[in-house]
């Protein structure tokens, strides 16, 4: 499925309007209208990232080891961009503390999926000192 | 792309501000906020309904889980 650029920017711009338009009778369903036109780009941009992500693994895959190296870069942008949706949509309704809550519990999540990776790189550094 | 939920919404918005208008205009003010209440509740049924479609795709194409 190919969308072009213009068609995301003038579905943004608007989604915009009609969340201005909705404002200044019911806030709530500006909110909704924001959180569905953001969950439909994203679906359109996240159809298109699986043949980038295909050329990304093709390209690791020389790299020794760089196989789950790749797994776990993508997996973490995976939770960064439902993080930075969901923590956006937060701060659009008003509420900073709920969005930074979500940020560190999409930071810690990212961390968690990258610590094997820390041991290893550990285990490299201790091979070599030992 | 599914843009006629976001019109959907939109139109939702504005009937129920309408209605809400009406009732209170009207003098019944308890069954505006019910009209309030079950217009957010559809909308939001639609949105749950969403949300869970951008997260399979998610995982599906992220590999998460």
């Amino acid at each position: 499925m190919e969308i072009s650029i213009f068609a995301i920017i003038g579905l943004g711009i608007i989604s915009a309007l009609v969340c201005l338009l909705l404002k200044q009778y019911r806030p709530e369903y500006a909110l909704s209208a924001s959180i569905i036109c953001g969950v439909v780009i994203f679906l359109t941009v996240v159809a298109q990232m699986t043949p980038l992500f295909d050329t990304i693994r093709s390209i690791l895959e020389k790299i020794e080891g760089g196989n789950e190296y790749t797994t776990v870069i993508i997996k973490s942008l995976g939770v960064c961009y439902v993080t930075q949706l969901a923590s956006d949509t937060c701060q659009d309704a008003g509420e900073r503390a709920m969005a930074g809550k979500i940020e560190l519990a999409g930071r810690v999540a990212v961390l968690i999926l990258a610590l094997p990776m820390f041991t290893a790189l550990l285990q490299i550094a201790i091979g070599l000192i030992g | 792309m599914n843009v006629d939920l976001i019109f959907k919404i939109a139109a939702i918005g504005i009937i129920v501000a309408v209605l809400n208008q009406l009732l209170i205009r009207s003098g019944r003010e308890e069954q505006g906020m019910m009209t309030t209440l079950a217009g957010l509740i559809v909308v939001l049924l639609m949105i749950v309904n969403e949300i869970s479609n951008l997260f399979e795709t998610v995982k599906n194409v992220f590999g998460l889980w």
